[in-house]
């Protein structure tokens, strides 16, 4: 697998929302306003690069048996550390996403990784995986919020996109069960699409 | 059994190097972030009274038990003339859902000046709306809170911040109405 491919899978075939359903706490927490999903999408990104290179680097000092509560303890440390740093140097970021940093260590996309990928990939081709499933992740999250910040509260990026109150915002998006019933379609329309696809390379061969 | 002592050994070793690390970091960033929470702090005296110089504010803080349940902390605000012209209060509101920590300028007759939040932990979308420039202006200049509209969406969260001023005003006219007078 050359290194385009192992960034694309994140996005497209491997794409931790739609295609591993994985993560799905902070999605379907955090995903109420676009501002909220590029901050949590980045933050993530971040710790997930920082986690996959380090796991990357001492998958060989790492007995098997205790490979959980090691890759755990790492991630740990590296959301605390991304917590801190951003409370005393970038206060205002910090204000905007505070709550949902320490989410990030129970985010089971990271441990996914640290388990599926890392453990087993150079620091490099890790590097890569981490880069493209944060892009992944980003993007999905990104998607579901613009969804759910237009028909939920008629904004986009905080901006009101409905003058003059011609339509009048559903609040039912912005609370939970509009997160399941955005998620849920979502992922009935990119399945259905999905399998046409398939469906359509299986008859030409 | 060496299997095991060399487990536990690795494990010792990582967790070890981490909380190290986290002692490292944390040792690092306490300042700039103490110094960035006070920032905050006077940035939103500043915002509430513009007319104030903010060094007045570090000497004159005053700590007061208002009730059992909530310690309200309160701080004279002075002009240049070194005229007292109002209080800022720190609220930490009541029955919100999560947090709400603001301040709020009370001038010296009483009247609400504005107010500024510290740290809003509600949920983001709905208790957030509190964060409104509207909501926040509808406040200015009353005396009394009880005819402030919630914001639908929101109710809980407006009632609390709302409490939190109706008691910084009610500390008010209990034991600092009148000016400088009560204080000596």
């Amino acid at each position: 697998m050359n290194n385009k491919e192992n960034f694309l899978k994140g996005i497209f075939s491997e794409n931790p929302v739609f295609m591993l359903v994985l993560g799905m706490c902070p999605v379907l927490a955090i995903t109420t306003t676009v501002t909220n999903a590029l901050g949590m999408g980045l933050a993530f990104t971040f710790v997930l690069i920082m986690s996959n290179v380090i796991i990357s680097l001492i998958r060989k000092f790492i007995p098997n048996d205790i490979r959980i509560p090691a890759y755990i303890v790492v991630i740990a440390t590296v959301v605390t550390i991304v917590d801190m740093f951003m409370h005393a140097y970038a206060f205002s970021l910090y204000e905007s996403l505070g709550i949902f940093i320490p989410l990030i260590v129970v985010n089971c996309v990271v441990l996914g990784r640290a388990e599926a990928f890392a453990s087993k990939n150079g620091v490099f081709a890790s590097f890569i995986d981490a880069l493209g499933m944060g892009a992944g992740f980003t993007l999905s999250i990104t998607l579901i919020s613009t969804v759910r910040e237009v028909l939920g509260s008629g904004t986009f990026l905080g901006i009101d996109i409905f003058p003059f109150d011609l339509v009048q915002p559903a609040s039912i998006f912005v609370i939970a069960p509009g997160a399941f019933i955005t998620l849920g379609i979502l992922l009935g329309i990119i399945n259905t699409i999905r399998f046409k696809r398939a469906k359509k390379a299986q008859a030409k061969e | 059994m060496k299997k095991y002592i060399h487990l536990t050994l690795v494990l010792f070793i990582i967790a070890f190097l981490s909380g190290f690390l986290m002692g490292v970091v944390n040792d690092l960033t306490k300042g700039p972030i103490a110094e960035a929470q006070a920032r905050k702090l006077a940035n939103g005296v500043q915002e509430i009274f513009k007319e104030v110089n903010l060094d007045a504010l570090k000497d004159e803080n005053n700590t007061v038990k208002l009730d059992d349940k909530t310690l309200i902390e309160y701080y004279l605000i002075y002009n240049d003339d070194e005229e007292l012209i109002g209080y800022v209060f720190y609220v930490d509101a009541p029955n919100a859902y999560k947090a709400i920590q603001f301040i709020v300028g009370i001038d010296i007759n009483g009247k609400v000046r504005g107010l500024s939040y510290l740290n809003v932990e509600e949920t983001p979308g709905l208790g957030t709306k509190v964060k409104g420039d509207s909501f926040k202006e509808d406040f200015v200049g009353k005396d009394n809170v009880s005819n402030v509209d919630i914001i639908s969406g929101a109710t809980k969260s407006s009632n609390a911040v709302k409490n939190g001023v109706q008691r910084a005003l009610d500390y008010f006219n209990k034991n600092l109405k009148g000016g400088t007078n009560n204080e000596q």
